[in-house]
């Protein structure tokens, strides 16, 4: 069976769960306080241990306010566990999906969208392949574009991952906005 | 004498070294350029280029301002808006980007839409396809014993070669660290680096049978899953987006003309 038929016979068993009426909850992946606002230093409504069950109902940022039994509040989208592996069930709130499943071969670029056939028959454009390159970069303009979209450039700490199994990507050097 | 002959030998050789470097500067794209220009056409053969001119230059100005910061400036990055419905991305090595209207019309920011363009960015820079397709090609050439070559026959192999691959997908490792290095280049730009949560949240949202998604749905990561990724970072650190009602009107207008 190859992995196309793996993921839609995922996708029909998860649509029987919903047919079923099951209800599904994102679960908390430690004890966590719920905040009064989306912020770290608001005042703790209440605190839930690890494995809770919350239902989403809204997001900002990388805050979501989320109802747990009796309690609601804000929490961290990343102390927050969506796939099923694990026990977990999926919310279909403001973060819904029917896809559950945790296949490891994924397209990481484009052929998503345009059809495999599509794609498979197509004659290579090597003339609209030119006619893109001959686009002219003009600095100028970036650097226009910027400052009418109100983007300033930072300097940030690179990211690393505390338990994965994904390289760290380092940040370019600390950069001037030459612009 | 004989320090005037050295200094006209030094100074020959100096004239020979920089000739060279115009030579090789003048050769052409590099290797990695070529595979992505292959790869590119395949797509731009099943959808073309949009032709508003206004759309095309914001995308392509949005997408430069943002690889001009990463640590691959001086790629030949260009980036497209391609007229097809369906909901798709496309990132080729030597720096193609390509989205389609499909994707575009699910955005509500640009903040997304750099979200996006960031995330292929990111495999760009990491060279992900690439690594791939070169490991592939260097297999098929050993099988049919054939040396690189410039033919077209052998560009057109490669078009081929590149679409297999896509539609067959990668390890999902390279898709959680092209949304580990989005992340990160929204912060460093000044967008909302958690415009690629509401990215997926739009993604979650598509419905399964819509043939618009299908072989999104076949070969794309779930959203779920590269959320649990997200998990694993500590994201508190980030600064909040530079100003976002400022870039608001140009991005409306650019969805408006679609």
């Amino acid at each position: 069976m190859n992995f196309a038929c793996l993921r839609l016979l995922r996708w029909s068993i998860f649509l029987l769960f919903l047919t079923c009426g099951s209800s599904f909850s994102q679960v908390t992946t430690k004890k966590v306080d719920l905040k009064e606002s989306a912020s770290a230093e608001a005042k703790t409504t209440s605190t839930l241990p690890e494995n809770s069950k919350v239902t989403i109902l809204q997001r900002t940022g990388f805050w979501v306010r989320a109802t747990a039994e009796k309690s609601t509040g804000w929490l961290k989208v990343t102390d927050l566990r969506f796939s099923s592996e694990g026990g977990g069930r999926i919310n279909l709130s403001s973060l819904d999906s029917g896809r559950t499943g945790t296949n490891n071969i994924v397209s990481t670029s484009a052929a998503r969208g345009l059809s495999a056939k599509e794609l498979s028959e197509a004659t290579p454009d090597f003339a609209a392949v030119r006619l893109l390159i001959s686009l002219s970069r003009n600095e100028e303009l970036l650097k226009k574009f910027r400052a009418e979209g109100g983007l300033e450039i930072r300097q940030i700490t690179a990211i690393t991952p505390s338990a994965s199994n994904t390289k760290s990507i380092t940040p370019t050097k600390a950069d001037k906005d030459e612009w | 004498m004989n320090g005037n002959f050295t200094r006209w030998r030094q100074l020959a050789t100096v004239l020979a070294l920089m000739s060279a470097v115009q030579v090789s500067s003048a050769a052409g794209p590099t290797d990695e350029e070529q595979v992505g220009e292959a790869a590119a056409a395949k797509i731009l053969g099943a959808a073309r280029i949009t032709e508003n001119t206004s759309l095309q230059t914001y995308v392509n100005t949005l997408g430069a301002s943002l690889a001009n910061l990463t640590e691959r400036p001086g790629l030949s990055w260009r980036f497209a808006v391609v007229e097809s419905v369906n909901v798709n991305a496309f990132a080729a090595p030597g720096g193609i980007v390509l989205i389609t209207r499909g994707l575009f019309k699910l955005l509500d920011s640009e903040d997304e839409l750099a979200a996006v363009i960031c995330h292929e960015i990111g495999h760009v820079v990491g060279k992900h396809h690439y690594k791939v397709i070169l490991k592939q090609r260097l297999t098929e050439d050993a099988t049919k014993q054939l040396a690189s070559t410039q033919s077209d026959k052998t560009l057109n192999d490669l078009s081929n070669l590149s679409s297999v691959i896509y539609a067959r997908g990668l390890d999902k490792g390279a898709e959680f660290d092209a949304d580990l290095f989005a992340i990160q280049l929204l912060a460093k730009s000044g967008y909302d680096a958690s415009a690629l949560i509401g990215v997926f949240e739009k993604l979650a949202k598509l419905q399964i049978g819509d043939s618009r998604s299908a072989l999104l749905f076949s070969t794309h990561p779930l959203p779920f899953d590269r959320l649990d990724q997200l998990s694993r970072l500590s994201l508190e650190s980030l600064p909040p987006a530079t100003s976002p009602e400022k870039r608001k009107a140009r991005f409306q207008a650019a969805k408006a003309s679609l």
